[in-house]
């Protein structure tokens, strides 16, 4: 009843509001049904049980839109993957033009008398321009997975998409390469940098590029 | 039926039955449809009516299960 507002009644209506929140927007027609059956029922005690069952079939809802099988997945399992995948390189880019060692810190001077006059300055300065320029990837790829996660637009089709998946895995390539050629020894939080500014980035552009792909005619779940 | 009145009748919480009518309506078991309130200042309320081949599939279910009931067995053996 609409006109009695107790304070239980307001307060499975709140239960209820929020709950619909949760279900995915291909069942706002459910949603809009499972809040009109709530102005029919008289009974303070009938609409707090209403509330919970609505709450119940929200979450149950939400969890059947992300359990898909079929490589679909949700915009909230997706964001923190592709954060995770493209923040960490996104930072080392960063810190490779603006921080303490920055690339922007440079000057011919520097060069000259740090990088150029031997052999592992010349390979670290290599290092540090792939960085600067592969790096770039990062931000670049996180902008795509933001647009993707807010819009549910895929990546840009063919050169760009490889691009983004075959960039992060070159710069992983000359890195070790660097480090072999240097006589650096690799150890594990080397191969953890490789992890995170290389393998991960293109795993995620990868996953970016395949499964979002229209052609794939496989769409995101709200 | 509407979905408070289906949930007292088959005895199931709105958080069971409407994940269950969301999917029958999913699979074209079930025609959902809005209705005018009968009553002033009520919203329009959710119907819901068995479509022709959500009444097969519900022939088919109750043919099932009839036949798995011990009672139902019990007559097969003595038949």
């Amino acid at each position: 009843m609409i006109g009695s507002e107790t304070m239980i009644r307001r307060m499975a209506l709140a239960i209820i509001r929020q709950a619909l929140r949760l279900l995915p927007h291909t069942r706002s027609e459910w949603a809009q049904a499972m809040l009109t059956e709530f102005y029919y029922l008289d009974r303070d005690s009938d609409a707090l049980v209403w509330a919970g069952g609505c709450l119940i079939a929200s979450i149950t809802m939400r969890i059947d839109a992300m359990i898909t099988g079929n490589m679909k997945i949700s915009r909230w399992i997706l964001a923190p993957e592709l954060l995770f995948c493209f923040v960490p390189l996104t930072l080392a880019w960063f810190d490779g033009i603006f921080g303490m060692s920055g690339i922007i810190r440079l000057n011919m001077e520097i060069i000259q008398q740090y990088f150029i006059n031997s052999t592992t300055g010349t390979l670290v300065l290599i290092m540090m321009l792939a960085l600067a320029i592969l790096g770039v990837l990062g931000p670049v790829a996180l902008f795509a997975a933001c647009r993707l996660i807010v819009t549910g637009r895929s990546l840009p089709r063919n050169l760009p998409a490889m691009v983004l998946i075959t960039g992060p895995i070159v710069l992983g390539v000359i890195y070790v390469t660097g480090w072999l050629l240097t006589g650096t020894e690799i150890r594990f939080d080397h191969w953890g940098g490789i992890l995170l500014f290389s393998i991960l980035p293109a795993l995620g552009a990868a996953h970016m590029y395949y499964v979002y792909s229209p052609d794939r005619n496989l769409s995101m779940t709200s | 039926m509407h979905g408070y009145d289906l949930s007292q009748n088959a005895g199931l919480k709105a958080g069971t039955l409407y994940p269950i009518l969301t999917r029958l309506h999913d699979r074209g078991l079930l025609e959902a449809k809005w209705q005018e309130s009968g009553y002033s200042g009520r919203p329009p309320r959710h119907l819901y009516r068995l479509t022709a081949k959500g009444r097969e599939f519900t022939q088919e279910q109750f043919a099932d299960q009839v036949q798995l009931t011990p009672a139902a067995r019990l007559q097969g053996s003595r038949a």
